[in-house]
């Protein structure tokens, strides 16, 4: 019988650091888990004291992917936490930043990440000879995405322009239309972008598991809704903990989530089993291309629904650029420090899955608490999950296909651990 | 350090409605801070371009706090000319040390190898780029070895106390553009404000009310919520000048900090900035009959300003006090 012993440290292409470890001894799987060595568990310290003002802007910085959606989920929590509401345009602005958050993280995640697994090669650089392009392709989608941020958000990366009930500069109607064009003329590498999902040799493995996702009954769910599970659980967001359930394990500094099993699945895959009706009419034929249907159980098949998220965030890009011309653009105040304190939870759904933010603010508004769920740490148990039923299925092929089958899992699920470490390193030649 | 959105520096956003398709310009020089403020050392990239924001730079320059741009570096380097990056780099030297190099000089470690979107995205996106063959700028590297990285919003001291130098090093290479043969020396560059003025105070709209009238005089302002955050950022900052609230997590918070700057013992950690003229909010003058005023041992401040402050006598303060020194 097979004995596996497996540790993969420091998965690579995965945002952040983890460690794979899997021992198998005659055929019996003994151990098998994910190790999380850092989080952002300087969370609350990052913030308190800080004016409410300030907090989007901190917490924008914890992930250079995912900015937009922790500066978005902030800001619910900063406004339900002082009773502002944005206005309507505020509303369709933030969608739109967000869609170009997405569209940047699902592409540099399918064309990146993902497609050097599936042709085989270590990673995009061999790529780059065999298929470039694929490679202009994928960066032509993120240039957009990026200037989509930067128009909105005011920066690529770090949104600046988004605050505490609005915003504090507009996009002018010339940079909408110019943006809609290029939305429009992106669809034909949408187009492109499905044919090459659809003839990746996707892994057959597949597990019954509970995901988790807003649902709004309007639209497909990016910002606010309700907590919606595929086991019929329906929570408003400033419910959170009670399908989050945090608790913590020996082996990890991050902790774990479960709801009604042992363990529950957020990100695309969940979105899209949970929110399938909400797609726009291009991204579901897109989901029936890729033979894609809810609900979907094969968690490699998360970066297949990011495509079919991608089609559908620019579409509704589009959608909101109309709404918004037509409404015109219309500079708004930023509402004034409302003189009460309170405390509210935020929650969008980023990239890699559902998020909350949880902010208590004092009278003099300085944030007095502050907790912070990100996906992945929602994810961590559905992986090891996934892991435990995996590996006893493929324990006869070499410990090189497992080794790697178990990292193309891990991956899947786009895990941003810890966007932690940034530096050059550096040797003089 | 991290601005509230309300004061949005113009970074490159065109103004006019006649734009190309990319909806911004693309200004020939970039100065690129990279790296995570939430990072320790690794955000000094972000701090030297906000220090370098004080300064008035050429048109052709645009300078921008990038982050963790990741792949996306590739996009804000395209169409420039000249590109200058700042970032923490572990080169084994000294906490502190500033080294300028070109990514010819060096090997940036992962590239290649181990493609992430985060870890190493300048090699990668560089090696990306040469694998694309893709036309890059002429890109220098200011690289800061850091001292600690890790989570945390402080610089260590040496690395705070490297963020002047690395200025005045962009400045000197901005001044220095071989191509269009603009000279400009640092010492002519003529900040934009009239000082940076430090604000302790935990009362955000104690704040707000201070800004307004000291921005409108063209002061730069930076804020403290606690005593114990403006005695570190006060070797980073080395402001012109602090205004300094009494009462904040503790009753006697401004006393302790006035008197910690103040010290008269030579080795205290402070001692450098004993000289900056420190302003003290009260109301006890406003709500008690009790008076009191500066005194060099028991209360070293240098002024008092009673709440609810009137804006032209605040500023008027502030002038004397700036002029005296």
């Amino acid at each position: 019988m097979a004995n596996v012993n497996i540790e993969v440290h420091h998965v690579t292409r995965v945002e952040g650091h983890g460690n794979i470890v899997v021992n198998a001894k005659n055929g019996v799987l003994e151990e098998c888990r994910l190790e999380i060595v850092e989080t952002p568990r300087f969370f609350e310290a990052m913030l308190r004291g800080r004016p409410y003002t300030q907090s989007s802007h901190i917490t924008s910085r914890i992930c250079g992917i995912c900015a937009v959606g922790h500066a978005t989920a902030s800001l619910r929590a900063t406004e339900n936490a002082l009773g502002i509401e944005p206005s309507e345009q505020t509303v369709l602005l933030r969608k739109l930043n967000f869609h170009g958050e997405i569209i940047d993280s699902h592409v540099l995640h399918v064309y990146m990440l993902v497609a050097p697994d599936m042709f085989g090669v270590g990673s995009v650089i061999p790529l780059v000879k065999t298929a470039p392009d694929v490679v202009l392709r994928a960066l032509r989608i993120k240039k957009l995405s990026g200037d989509l941020c930067a128009t909105i958000g005011g920066r690529h990366t770090h949104p600046i322009a988004m605050a505490v009930g609005g915003f504090t500069h507009y996009p002018t109607v010339a940079e909408l239309k110019a943006l809609r064009q290029r939305l429009v003329d992106a669809r034909a590498d949408m187009d492109e972008t499905v044919k090459l999902a659809k003839t990746l040799p996707w892994p057959q493995f597949n597990r019954e598991t509970e995901y988790v996702a807003l649902r709004k009954e309007d639209e497909y769910a990016f910002i606010d809704g309700t907590i919606t599970t595929t086991d019929g659980g329906k929570y408003p967001v400033k419910d959170y903990r009670k399908v989050t359930n945090e608790r913590m394990v020996p082996h990890s500094t991050a902790k774990y989530t479960a709801h009604k099993r042992e363990s529950y699945m957020v990100g695309a895959l969940a979105r899209f089993n949970v929110n399938y009706d909400k797609l726009h009419p291009r991204a579901q034929a897109a989901a029936e291309e890729l033979g894609l249907k809810p609900i979907c159980t094969n968690p490699y098949l998360n970066t297949a629904a990011q495509v079919v998220e991608m089609v559908h965030s620019v579409e509704d890009s589009i959608r909101i650029i109309d709404e918004l011309l037509v409404r015109g653009i219309h500079p708004e105040p930023l509402p004034p420090f409302p003189g009460r304190g309170g405390e509210g939870v935020g929650s969008c759904e980023v990239p890699r899955g559902i998020l909350f933010h949880n902010y208590q603010i004092g009278e003099n508004g300085l944030v007095k608490n502050a907790n912070c769920i990100i996906p992945t740490g929602q994810n961590l148990a559905n992986i090891e999950a996934d892991m435990r039923k995996l590996v006893p299925e493929i324990l006869d092929r070499p410990q090189d296909e497992i080794r790697l089958m178990l990292e193309m899992l891990v991956r899947a699920y786009d895990p941003c651990i810890s966007c932690s470490v940034h530096f050059l390193e550096v040797k003089f030649v | 350090m991290f601005d509230d959105g309300r004061k949005t520096k113009d970074e490159g956003r065109k103004t006019d409605e006649t734009v190309d398709h990319s909806s911004f310009v693309i200004r020939p020089v970039l100065v690129l801070g990279l790296g995570n403020p939430l990072q320790g050392d690794d955000g000094v990239g972000c701090r030297a371009i906000e220090a370098l924001q004080q300064y008035t730079l050429p048109e052709t320059v645009e300078t921008l706090d990038g982050g963790t741009p990741g792949i996306g570096l590739l996009h804000l380097l395209e169409g420039r000319r000249r590109a200058i990056l700042v970032d923490a780099a572990e080169m084994g030297q000294p906490a502190g040390t500033i080294v300028r190099f070109r990514a010819a000089d060096v090997t940036l470690a992962g590239a290649a190898e181990r493609l992430s979107l985060h870890r190493t995205a300048v090699a990668d996106a560089l090696a990306l780029a040469e694998a694309l063959t893709l036309s890059l700028p002429d890109i220098v590297f200011f690289g800061v070895q850091p001292e600690r990285v890790g989570w945390g919003q402080d610089l260590s001291p040496k690395v705070a106390a490297a963020v002047p130098q690395v200025v005045q090093a962009i400045l000197h290479e901005i001044s220095h553009d071989p191509k269009e043969g603009i000279h400009m020396p640092t010492k002519k560059e003529a900040p934009e404000t009239k000082g940076l003025i430090l604000i302790v105070d935990d009362d955000p709209d104690m704040v707000e009310a201070l800004r307004m009238p000291l921005e409108a005089h063209r002061y730069s302002v930076a804020h403290a919520a606690s005593g114990r955050l403006a005695l570190k950022m006060i070797p980073e900052l080395r402001p012109d000048l602090i205004i300094l609230d009494v009462m904040m997590e503790t009753t006697t918070e401004g006393f302790q900090v006035s008197l910690a700057l103040r010290s008269p013992d030579p080795r205290s950690e402070y001692a450098a900035y004993k000289d900056i003229p420190i302003l003290m909010l009260t109301s006890i003058h406003s709500t008690t009959p009790l008076r009191f005023g500066p005194d060099q041992d028991y209360l070293p401040v240098d002024e008092f300003i009673d709440k609810p402050v009137d804006p032209d006598k605040l500023v008027a303060k502030i002038n004397a006090l700036l002029a005296r020194k």
